[in-house]
């Protein structure tokens, strides 16, 4: 007897673990992101909000094209960061995000006449 | 009055979704830890050749090795820590790092030599032929 499964394919989301590492200039910002082609992968920001998006292939079923799991995390900014400068790269299903600090919280060196 | 269970699990994903969401250090010991502490493999049988998949985000292809012996797959590898300096601070820190080992047996003999292997995007993909000698024989009655 065959039994013929017609399940639905399944979405599901992921949230992804996260290394987030500071120095004195800014954030490093690293996230578990297996599987997905760079073109999948999307950082934004959007009042002071960063949000990490991307699509991956299901593991079990690489025969299917279709994305099958959804990566998903959102992270507050606070205001030191500076938005304009935000460079982020995507490699061996590491997506990492670098975060500026503005130049008025950067450590200063103040030297003394 | 009976009212219908309601499993609670969802709440503890709801909690680390709002710890989560912020950039400001949270004290040890939140349950977001188990993500990574084992990375997701899966392994399809399609008869003819077993394909086995791996997450192991963060790792180069020299990271990794992959080793066939009596039936049985091994992989293992090491995940380097990035350096941190000493003005250097964690805020987040739930990616596991360090040496990992996985070991499958394998339902039927493989041909060793025909196995082959591929990382790319974080997933090692492995695709083991089955063996002639494993393969079923039709055998003809004189």
């Amino acid at each position: 007897m065959t039994t013929e499964t017609n399940e639905k394919r399944m979405t599901h989301t992921v949230v992804p673990a996260v290394n987030i590492l500071e120095t004195p200039s800014s954030f490093i910002v690293s996230l578990d992101i297996p599987g997905a082609v760079k073109e999948n992968v999307n950082a934004a920001i959007e009042n002071n909000t960063l949000l990490v998006t991307a699509e991956a292939a299901d593991i079990t079923d690489t025969e299917n094209a279709e994305p099958a799991r959804q990566f998903r995390r959102e992270f507050s900014l606070a205001n030191d960061i500076d938005l304009q400068s935000i460079d982020a790269n995507y490699n061996d299903g590491v997506l990492t995000i670098l975060l500026t600090k503005k130049q008025q919280y950067l450590p200063k060196k103040i030297s003394i006449n | 009055m009976l009212v219908r269970f309601q499993p609670v699990s969802n709440i503890f994903d709801e909690i680390d979704t709002i710890i989560n969401s912020t950039l400001v250090p949270f004290p040890a010991g939140n349950r977001s830890e188990r993500s990574g502490r084992f990375s997701s493999l899966s392994v399809k049988d399609s008869g003819e050749q077993l394909h086995v998949s791996l997450e192991l985000p963060g790792l180069s292809k020299q990271d990794v090795s992959v080793n066939v012996n009596n039936d049985i797959l091994t992989i293992s590898g090491e995940r380097k820590q990035p350096e941190k300096k000493e003005n250097e601070q964690w805020i987040r820190n739930e990616i596991r790092y360090g040496k990992f080992e996985r070991t499958i047996t394998l339902p039927y003999s493989v041909d060793v030599e025909k196995v082959s292997a591929s990382h790319e995007n974080g997933i090692l993909s492995i695709i083991l032929p089955k063996h002639e000698k494993a393969k079923p024989k039709q055998i003809s009655i004189r």
